[in-house]
């Protein structure tokens, strides 16, 4: 138990973790970039988890299989690159034409 | 207890903490730099598991640009300064509950399994495997990640460029139509 | 069916034929319809005669042709419960079928003679068309209930005919007396009624049908043996019971109120109704329950009422002065003779003289409407005299009938009363106790001679008395044929086959003295020796009786000359000899009229209504009505509350307005605009999943 390095349960239990906080974060915080953290907090908590199970089931030793689990947080990464930028442009339009980005007053969809 | 059990722990516990005030602290640039740290413990974690290149990766996309460009966003925006951004706590009961929910079962679900054949794994760079990977099984799509990525790029370009209304851009093209034949 | 079945239901069927198509369209037919509804009744002859021919070829004591249909049967599997109605053509039927249809055809042809005031008048209301469509309907009546077979169609008849009578009574519109003496006698026939009602249902109760064969059939087979009603045997009670609807009908003692004052209507109508038919259906009703009544021992009862009927009405007729009223008494008495023979046991005579009867009554009734009509509707005899110089062929005719009626010899009633005084002579000699019938009987027979005479005297003979009298004039042919045909039949040669009526001469054969050989009911079992018992005593009898009721007539018609025909005697001192006591008691109808209107109506009846009026006002009105009223009022505002809290408050407005109002805001959060919230749903989604994972 102790032995954290190699303690796939434990990983899984931070990402968990990482991954309920990012939750709570995208619902409830009331500025528009708050979720986005939040979105970004359970992106990585996935990304981990894969990463987790890569090294601590399969191994990183290159022997004629591929890591397919760190390619996949990698691209994970991207992506959230791509989606930051065009969050924060909507972000940049939502403020343009409201002057403000607080969650609640965002309402247009009610109904 | 090796180094790296260490390590791993301390980052666990600088993940939670990051991720705890990420969620719940008032104010929005204290989340964005707890959300900092918690993505450097991610980092870390990635080197813990062997997974360099993507520690790397991590460090260098994820903290150097796109949270970078969060705490521009955070610092542009109103949020720091004007008070009432300042989070009300009655919106948090049932995320919390929902979202505790979650975590209680996902661990619960966790718990019944048996991880019982882990070991220490050997580790290695794991670069060159992932430059491989990536012109290998994952070549097409890597090209779509690039696809989209270029489409992401120009999409946030048109949503971030400022509404102009068509009659003041016709009004504006023909005085410079005047102004060009004037010129000329 | 047999072929005298069908003229027997064409005979009642014609007249009521007439009767509809008169109310429908009689108005507009020329001359008012009166041809049609005498044209109907005649056709009803002609078949009445068709009958009575083949009963007369075939003549046996027990001819009888009958036919009955199913009404209605609403037999359960345990009960059965039948109506059957039909058609019963025996000796009596027949003969009464051809004296019915005669006397009302020729009484329809002398209406049309008298009540030609009254033709063809719209303003009068066309009461032309009236009378005629009454009088079929009368006559229909009266037919239907000669051919039943069963007391039910019997009863329905009868009630069609008190109807009849009440609308030819008070035909006068425009008289009270007349309004009040047609209610009069449709409630004293009513109060009879009753009687014959109860009657008529324990005889259904006792033996599931109401048919005349099974009757007589239930009680040869004794039936009626043990039966009891409240202790009393069930016949005696039923026999009365029947009884008492004849004393309605036939205006017996003590409902014999109704007769005379029912002179109110037209003299047709009082020689149809009060001489020919419906007088005389309570008679042939009595006729056909006579078994019924031997046996449950009501005889003795019936000669007592029709001998009490018979000698006090023939008083009565002594004194009176209208022209109709003598001889309403003499109907009265008349009646009386016919049901105290019965009750003394011989029915067949009792129905001889209910046919000789019926046809000189109803050429007396009519002559005496020639009279009246001759004398401008004057009725008192003291205004009339000396008209045999004028009415040439009414005064032949009257005096014919008139001499029938008294008995004299060589005339139809003769025969029959003289039967009737040989029975009851035999009677009183098997009986001693009953020696006041007899005196009733033959003093009767006496006072009858009597007044009738007197009437013929003040009407015809000595010196005319008004203005009236002076200048009467003979009537019309339909007037005095009816009486000529009424007059020729009323010698006894047409009933006994003997031209004098002493039984010397008989030109019958074997349907000599036919008329008395009717035999309409089957001999009781046990009432053999009786009947036979008194068969020999009236035989024996029937000379002393034949030489009583001669001195008696000849002794009632020299009294009468002398008082009235050539005033040697002077009335008014003999009547002064009488106390005053008598003279007060002929005068009020031995107060009859006075105890059932002064006594029993007033003093019972109305307080008596009175008080239950009162009753029903307060208890059942107030209390019940009203107070019912007041709680459903409660009731409903109690209903109103809870529909308004109810089911408006908690079911309306509630259930069904704010529990989707609050289902709908707690839903309407779901999409509040907020992106957040939809995420939390995702979340909520993705919650469930994960708990309820071994069920999705």
């Amino acid at each position: 138990m102790m032995n954290l390095a190699s303690n796939l349960p434990a990983f899984l239990a931070f990402s968990f973790l990482l991954f309920s906080f990012g939750i709570v974060a995208a619902l409830s915080r009331k500025s528009a970039i708050g979720v986005f953290m939040g979105v970004e907090l359970m992106l990585n908590a996935a990304a981990l988890n894969f990463v987790a199970f890569q090294t601590l089931r399969r191994g990183v030793v290159e022997n004629g299989h591929w890591l397919h689990g760190h390619i996949f947080s990698l691209f994970v990464i991207i992506l959230a690159a791509i989606e930051a930028a065009v969050a924060l442009a909507i972000v940049l339009r939502i403020f343009g034409n409201r002057q403000t980005i607080d969650m609640d007053r965002a309402t247009e969809l009610k109904g | 207890m090796t180094i790296a059990d260490i390590f791993v722990g301390a980052c666990f516990i600088l993940g939670a903490f990051g991720a705890f005030f990420t969620a719940f602290h008032p104010n929005i640039l204290y989340a964005a730099i707890s959300l900092i740290l918690s993505l450097l413990s991610v980092a870390g974690l990635y080197g813990a598991l062997g997974a360099d290149f993507l520690a790397a990766a991590q460090l260098i996309i994820y903290i150097g640009g796109i949270l970078i460009v969060i705490l521009f966003a955070v610092m542009m925006s109103e949020d720091i300064y004007k008070k009432r951004f300042f989070e009300g706590a009655k919106k948090y009961i049932w995320p919390t509950i929902f979202s505790g929910i979650v975590f209680v079962t996902l661990t619960r679900v966790m718990m019944q399994v048996d991880w019982s054949n882990g070991s220490t794994p050997d580790f290695e760079p794991t670069s060159r495997a992932m430059g491989w990977a990536l012109v290998g099984p994952y070549a097409v799509t890597f090209q779509y990640v690039a696809i989209i990525l270029l489409f992401g790029l120009i999409g946030a370009v048109i949503i971030a460029r400022p509404a102009i209304k068509m009659k003041q851009r016709a009004a504006e093209i023909a005085v410079e139509d005047n102004t060009e034949e004037k010129d000329a | 069916m047999d072929s005298l079945i069908l003229y027997a239901l064409l005979i009642p069927a014609l007249p009521l034929a007439a009767y509809f198509i008169l109310c429908v369209v009689g108005n507009r037919l020329p001359r008012q319809g009166d041809w049609l509804s005498t044209g109907a009744i005649f056709t009803s002859f002609l078949c009445a005669v068709r009958i009575f021919f083949e009963m007369w070829s075939n003549f046996s004591p027990d001819w009888v042709v009958q036919q009955s249909w199913t009404w209605m049967d609403l037999s359960t599997l345990n009960i059965p419960w039948k109506l059957d109605l039909g058609v019963r053509l025996d000796n009596l039927s027949a003969t009464m079928l051809v004296m019915v249809t005669l006397c009302a055809a020729l009484i329809h042809l002398f209406s049309i003679g008298y009540m030609r005031d009254h033709h063809g008048k719209p303003e009068d209301g066309y009461r032309y068309t009236s009378f005629f469509s009454y009088l079929s309907l009368f006559t229909a009546a009266m037919l239907g209930l000669v051919i039943s077979d069963n007391l039910f169609s019997l009863f329905m008849c009868w009630e069609v005919m008190g109807l009849c009578s009440y609308l030819l009574i008070g035909f006068y519109r425009h008289k009270p007396s007349a309004a009040n003496a047609s209610l009069k006698a449709f409630m004293t026939t009513r109060v009879g009624d009753l009687g014959l009602f109860i009657g008529l249902l324990a005889i259904f109760a006792l033996l599931g049908s109401f048919r005349f064969e099974d009757l007589y059939n239930a009680i040869n087979s004794g039936v009626f043996t043990n039966e009891q009603i409240l202790g009393i045997p069930a016949a005696f009670l039923i026999g009365l019971g029947i009884f008492i609807g004849t004393v309605g009908k036939s205006a017996q003692f003590p409902l014999q109120i109704w007769l005379p004052d029912a002179m109110e209507g037209p003299t047709p109508v009082s020689a149809l109704i009060h001489a020919a038919t419906m007088v005389s259906a309570g008679i042939y009703l009595i006729i056909r329950v006579f078994p019924l009544l031997e046996y449950g021992g009501v005889l003795t009862i019936v000669a007592y009422v029709g001998g009490i009927t018979c000698f006090f009405a023939a008083i009565l007729a002594i004194k009176q002065n209208d022209i109709k009223k003598v001889l309403a008494y003499s109907t009265l008495s008349q009646l009386g003779y016919m049901v105290l023979v019965l009750g003394v046991g011989s029915y067949s005579t009792s129905f001889f003289h209910l046919i000789t009867h019926a046809v000189f009554k109803a050429c007396l009734f009519m002559a005496s409407g020639a009279v009246i009509f001759a004398m401008h509707h004057e009725q008192d005899m003291r205004e009339m005299g000396g008209l045999k110089k004028h009415l040439k062929f009414t005064f032949p005719a009257m005096l014919i009938t008139t001499m029938a009626i008294s008995g004299v010899p060589g005339f139809s009633g003769f025969a029959s009363k003289d039967k009737i005084l040989a029975y009851v002579w035999g009677y009183v000699h098997l009986h001693p106790q009953h020696a006041l019938l007899a005196f009733f009987a033959y003093a009767t027979a006496g006072l009858t001679a009597f007044y009738m005479f007197r009437l013929i005297f003040m009407t015809f003979w000595g010196a005319p008395r008004s203005k009236h009298a002076e200048h009467a004039h003979e009537v019309t042919w339909n007037m005095w044929l009816p009486l000529a045909i009424l007059a020729a039949l009323s010698f006894c040669v047409v009933y006994t086959g003997s031209v004098t009526g002493f039984g010397f001469d008989s030109i019958f054969g074997a349907a000599n003295n036919w008329i008395t050989k009717l035999n309409p009911a089957p001999l009781v079992v046990g009432a053999e020796a009786a009947r036979q018992a008194l068969e020999e005593a009236a035989h024996h009898a029937h000379y002393p009786a034949m030489i009583a009721s001669l001195i008696l007539a000849s002794g009632g018609i020299f009294f009468a000359y002398l008082m009235y025909g050539s005033r040697r005697l002077s009335a008014e001192k003999l009547s002064k000899k009488w106390p005053n006591f008598v003279h007060k008691a002929i005068d009020n109808l031995y107060y009859f009229d006075w105890f059932y209107i002064k006594v029993l109506i007033q003093k019972l009846f109305l307080p008596f209504s009175d008080k239950s009026a009162k009753v029903d006002n307060v208890l059942l009105d107030r209390v019940l009505v009203d107070g019912w009223k007041d709680v459903t009022m409660v009731g409903q505002k109690a209903s109103g509350i809870f529909d308004d809290m109810v089911v408006d408050g908690v079911m309306v407005d509630g259930v069904g307005g704010m529990l989707p109002t609050a289902l709908g805001n707690s839903l309407r959060s779901l999409q509040n605009g907020k992106v957040q919230r939809y995420l939390m749903v995702a979340v909520v989604a993705l919650m469930l999943l994960f708990l309820f994972r071994g069920v999705v």
